[in-house]
């Protein structure tokens, strides 16, 4: 137990300096915070428009458990931001845009990627952890949502004339 | 006396007449059915092609890999039957491209649900000289392109042999066998633009995929690489690859 403690506290240690990666500056504001059913929020960080980002790390793959610790806490946070902001005004955090829960693990089945668009839309960020070949830094990437197929429908009229499509990344290569 | 829509349409649309009625032919080109040249019974191109049909399989596609006995000699082709995730592969005993054709018509439409039928349909190069018998495998075709100068002309022998026959055809190019997603770009742009200027025809990218010591394992222990390796690079390629042929095959809203 206390093993899995240092490993998750190892890898949030490697993680932190890379979560810009993603895209969106974030400020960590709160680390190891007592949440909703005393369950731990890893993080609880900031974007430079005020929106709170509920951080939750996993050591290994993303599942419906994760998910759901991850709604849970976005409701828990968002609920206290108001109060927050009175005991500290100079918070970066803000009650609007409403809060996000970003979720990081090594990778996340297609059941959880589905229920997570499906609960959330965009309320819910997946993102996947991975060591890089030789150099063993850790890199971050965002998991697209998976698409939403269609029940049945034409051809689509419109094609993408001539232009190379991938959903690859040049690091996908690396190893 | 028990009456169907047929005996009472009449009263409220106008008989279907003459253009208004959809030939059979027009109904065959919507099928969901994917033609892949192949010059020789190459074991990559069969394994990454059966890996394919896995993957759709997998994205809860009704998937179904067809070939002619011609081609089902290399050990990588699958024996006939149901595969990993009801993946289907389907040895059509026959030599003739129209009887293929056919076969692989009555699949997708006994297939269920229909809507995610999806059929890819391994052609030998002798049927692309006889392109009028083989015009329904040709609709929406699929290449595996290697960006090998000794493979261009056989490429270039295929997408002659479909552009010519069918100016409307879906040609799909699929570039594997590269180190970096920048050499498979350059392969489909450099394909796409003599296309275009030669042939006057688009081409339609579907990715790439990686054929690396994943798929070799696949071919030696017959076990797709969605199964055994689902993290690697080769598989999320497939899984690229094969979604996007769903998304053009059915239809798709973002997610």
């Amino acid at each position: 137990m206390a093993e899995a403690d240092d490993g998750q506290r190892a890898l949030r240690r490697a993680l932190a300096p890379h979560l810009g990666q993603l895209g969106t500056p974030l400020e960590l504001i709160a680390e190891d915070v007592l949440g909703e059913e005393d369950g731990m929020i890893d993080w609880v960080a900031a974007a430079p428009d005020g929106r709170a980002f509920v951080v939750l790390v996993a050591n290994g793959s993303g599942n419906a458990a994760l998910l759901q610790a991850g709604l849970v806490q976005r409701a828990w946070v968002a609920a206290r931001i108001a109060d927050w902001r009175k005991l500290a005004p100079t918070l970066a955090v803000r009650e609007e845009p409403p809060a996000r829960a970003l979720l990081i693990a090594r990778d996340f089945d297609r059941a959880t990627r589905i229920a997570a668009r499906e609960a959330a839309g965009a309320a819910i960020v997946l993102a996947r952890w991975r060591i890089a070949g030789e150099s063993g830094q850790v890199e971050l990437e965002c998991v697209e949502p998976e698409r939403r197929v269609a029940r049945a429908g034409p051809a689509p009229s419109r094609r993408p004339g001539s232009v190379f499509r991938t959903g690859l990344r040049e690091a996908d290569f690396a190893n | 006396m028990p009456r169907d829509l047929g005996d009472v349409l009449h009263f409220f649309a106008p008989e279907l007449t003459g253009s208004a009625a959809a030939p059979a032919n027009e109904k065959d080109e919507a099928l969901p059915l994917i033609g892949v040249p192949f010059a020789n019974a190459d074991p990559v191109r069969a394994a990454l092609l059966w890996n394919l049909a896995v993957e759709a399989a997998r994205q809860h596609a009704r998937a179904a890999l067809l070939a002619p006995r011609s081609l089902c000699a290399t050990p990588a082709w699958p024996l006939p039957g149901r595969g990993p995730l009801g993946a289907l592969s389907i040895r059509a005993e026959v030599d003739e491209p129209a009887e293929l054709a056919r076969i692989a018509g009555e699949w997708v439409r006994g297939a269920a649900p229909r809507d995610r039928a999806l059929a890819l349909v391994a052609l030998p190069a002798s049927y692309l000289d006889k392109t009028a018998d083989a015009a329904a495998l040709l609709r929406w075709t699929l290449l595996l392109v290697r960006p090998h100068e000794a493979e261009a002309h056989d490429a270039w022998t295929a997408l002659e042999a479909i552009a010519t026959h069918s100016r409307d055809a879906r040609i799909g190019v699929t570039v594997f066998g590269v180190m970096s997603i920048a050499e498979a770009r350059d392969c489909f742009e450099k394909l796409a633009a003599a296309a275009e200027q030669r042939l006057g025809c688009t081409l339609i990218s579907y990715g790439l995929l990686v054929d690396d010591v994943h798929l070799s394992r696949a071919i030696v222990t017959g076990r797709p690489i969605a199964l055994t390796s689902a993290h690697a690079t080769s598989a999320r390629a497939l899984a690229d690859v094969a979604a996007m042929l769903i998304e053009d095959a059915h239809g798709a809203t973002g997610g």
